[in-house]
């Protein structure tokens, strides 16, 4: 009889066990599936709209990764969801998971009555489903993550295109950007938004790809050809303004040096008269020269004759090396030693940029000499021989030294002799040494 | 090593090496110049980076090294030597070099730094010492060259012409750099030498060192040193005269001979 029992008992309750044991995986698959969406849509939002130390003040977009680090946390957050409502055992704080509840039923039957279902299956089904779940969000975190992950690289692949392609073709077209108040050369060009914040790194990247949005809401194109070129440049070190031609114009650093009193002040003033230039009382010119083909943004430095005859002064005149040639102004009638000016800028070029520059001489104060002495008397006004015939009148004056130094160091000499007395006195036009520094034509 | 700039708040030196986009470590533009990490003091970069060369210029008291240098220099400086060798030009390397230049009696053994160019050839670097005659012989193993001037009034033959006391002799050479033995003070033993000698036709100019006249010299040189004695002449060694005074007479021969023997100027085999 007892055997009849246990064999009655066991026919029955062994199926009802299997068939009981998939209807509580299949269940706990589907609340635990529930749960997870849940979970997925209870995710608070990530505060990647944050200011980083070091970046510009500006949104990281979510493209650019914070994307990823979603995924990540939508995984890990489903999990623990599907925990909690399946698995997890009674917490004083959290809600009752179903396998906490029917344990607990089965616990006080327990005490009560007679066992009716093993708790082992119950808990192998809850086990299993919840292994499903954890698949299926493996599952689908991976398609997830792998689309994320190349909507992200797309984006960073973009912006590193388009920040190189601006780059080169700056490089290209001998695109610099030089501060001319603190003599230096910068990476880039800052940008001050209307907020006042200054961004020291407007190009395409995790900020932005065409535009970023600044901290406080505005936009900005982060390209030249976006509009980058209208927005106000200015100096990352100094803070002052550039010129609005500092990005798309190549800029020329041109020094104007000479001994004390040689007359370079007269010289730029002269020479920016003649370019249609207002003269003020700077030592920084800064003019727009050329054609729309040939256009330059020419800085010129009247440098102090103080700064050429002490070494210590020179060598902290950093213009010198961002100089793309060189103007040298020579009083005829001076006595300092223009050899000693020369030696002193070369050797200081030398520990900068070296000397491979154009060097413009120019002859100052002719018009003070007898007109038999002039070095254009009885010379036709051709730029080759008015040159030579200046080279010629220093050589007869005992200069070679400084004619061979000036032809040994630089790539190309030429001499001007310019007068600020009128156009009666003969002489080059006044303009005419900083236009061939440029290559360019003479007025 | 470099020092921090003005705008620097640290104003320290640091290696050539440290240096980042041309900024110092702490992205500041740094002063132009190299300073010595011993002394703190300038070297420029033409000398610490081109082969620069050493010359001692060597001598007796008296025997009017000074006096060359002097002259050497300023008829570099000044391009008269440019006439002899076209297209050449010298500078004088540093603030030191312009200062030693300027006061060339003071008693230094500070060095004379000088760049010589010319068109189409690089760049020679010279560091001229001058020293006395009993100078360390260590000195010479460092020494690209040796201009020993012999001042003509000490040799035994000329004091006895003169009528002189005799001198002690001096000791004999024995190293192996290229010496430019050069007789000195030429204007006061100027009426020895007849209308025909070498010694009486100035230096030819030319692009190149004319090699044919400094042998003529040579020779003529060499046999007044044997006839008048006291000069232990040392291997390698390439006679000179040359009087400094009175705008200079063949004094730049033996830097020009020492020049080709750097191969840093041409040699002409013919006469000009």
């Amino acid at each position: 009889m007892g055997t009849l029992a246990a064999v009655v008992g066991f026919a029955v309750l062994t199926p009802m066990v299997l068939v009981l044991f998939a209807v509580v995986s299949v269940t706990s698959t589907a609340i635990g599936i529930g749960a997870a969406v849940r979970g997925l849509t209870r995710t608070t939002r990530v505060a990647h709209r944050v200011p980083v130390p070091g970046k510009d003040p500006a949104h990281r977009i979510y493209l650019s990764g914070p994307v990823l680090r979603d995924v990540s946390r939508c995984a890990r957050a489903a999990v623990r969801a599907a925990h909690s409502r399946l698995l997890a055992l009674p917490d004083q704080e959290g809600p009752e998971s179903l396998f906490a509840r029917l344990w607990r039923r089965q616990s006080i039957r327990n005490h009560d009555g007679p066992l009716i279902l093993p708790p082992a299956s119950v808990a192998g089904g809850y086990a299993l489903g919840f292994a499903t779940v954890v698949l299926l969000i493996a599952m689908a975190t991976a398609v997830h993550a792998l689309l994320a992950g190349l909507v992200v690289l797309g984006v960073r692949t973009t912006a590193c295109v388009l920040r190189r392609f601006e780059i080169t073709a700056q490089a290209l077209r001998g695109i610099t950007t030089d501060c001319a108040t603190c003599q230096q050369r910068l990476v880039r060009p800052a940008f001050a938004c209307e907020c006042g914040q200054i961004h020291h790194n407007l190009v395409p990247g995790d900020q932005g790809v065409f535009r970023r949005t600044c901290l406080c809401g505005r936009r900005l194109p982060t390209l030249l050809i976006n509009g980058k070129r209208t927005l106000h440049a200015c100096c990352g070190l100094c803070r002052s303004p550039l010129p609005a031609s500092a990005q798309s114009v190549p800029a020329v650093h041109l020094p104007v040096v000479g001994g004390t009193a040689a007359g370079k002040s007269a010289f730029t003033r002269a020479a920016l008269t003649r370019l249609n230039h207002a003269y003020t009382a700077s030592s920084l010119h800064s003019i727009l020269l050329g054609d729309k083909h040939l256009r330059r943004l020419v800085h010129l430095y009247d440098a102090p004759g103080e700064v050429v005859e002490r070494t210590e002064h020179l060598e902290v005149a950093a213009f010198l090396g961002l100089a793309g040639g060189m103007v040298l102004v020579v009083d005829p009638h001076a006595r300092i030693d223009q050899k000693t000016v020369l030696d002193r800028l070369v050797e200081t070029l030398a520990e900068t940029r070296g000397t491979a520059i154009p060097l413009a001489v120019v002859i100052s104060k002719a018009d003070a000499l007898p007109p038999a002495c002039h070095p254009y008397a009885g010379v036709a006004p051709d730029p080759s021989a008015r040159s030579m015939a200046a080279r010629q009148w220093l050589l007869d004056h005992g200069r070679i030294d400084l004619l061979n130094s000036a032809d040994n160091h630089f790539t190309q000499v030429r001499y001007f002799v310019v007068s600020s007395q009128g156009a009666d006195v003969p002489g080059d036009d006044p303009a005419s040494p900083v236009l061939w520094l440029l290559g360019l034509p003479p007025k | 090593m470099m020092s921090c700039g003005p705008h620097c708040p640290t104003g320290t030196t640091f290696p050539v090496k440290a240096l980042r986009r041309g900024r110092c470590a702490h992205g500041r533009l740094p002063r132009a110049r190299r300073v010595c990490p011993a002394c703190a003091r300038a070297v420029p970069r033409e000398y610490a980076e081109a082969s620069s060369r050493a010359i001692l210029v060597v001598g007796t008291d008296q025997a009017g090294k000074s006096t060359w240098l002097a002259e050497i220099v300023r008829q570099l400086s000044t391009g008269e030597i440019a006439h002899t060798v076209p297209g050449l030009s010298v500078h004088l390397l540093g603030d030191s070099s312009r200062a030693r230049y300027a006061n060339l009696d003071a008693p230094t053994t500070e060095p004379l730094l000088i760049s010589i160019r010319r068109p189409g050839a690089k760049p020679v670097v010279l560091a001229l010492y001058e020293l006395p005659e009993d100078c360390p012989p260590d000195l010479f193993g460092m020494a690209a060259g040796v201009v020993r001037l012999v001042d003509p009034t000490r040799l035994p033959g000329v004091r006895r012409l003169f009528g002189l006391e005799p001198l002690h002799p001096t000791s004999p050479w024995a190293h192996r750099v290229p010496v430019a033995v050069t007789v000195s003070k030429l204007d006061l033993v100027w009426d020895m030498f007849d209308n025909g000698s070498p010694l009486r036709r100035p230096s030819p100019h030319g692009r190149d060192y004319v090699e044919s006249d400094g042998l003529d010299v040579h020779h003529e040189v060499e046999a007044w040193l044997t006839r008048w004695g006291g000069v232990d002449l040392p291997s390698g060694h390439r006679c000179f005269a040359l009087s400094a005074l009175a705008g200079g007479y063949r004094v730049a021969d033996p830097l020009l001979w020492l020049l080709t023997r750097f191969g840093a100027l041409g040699v002409a085999r013919g006469r000009s």
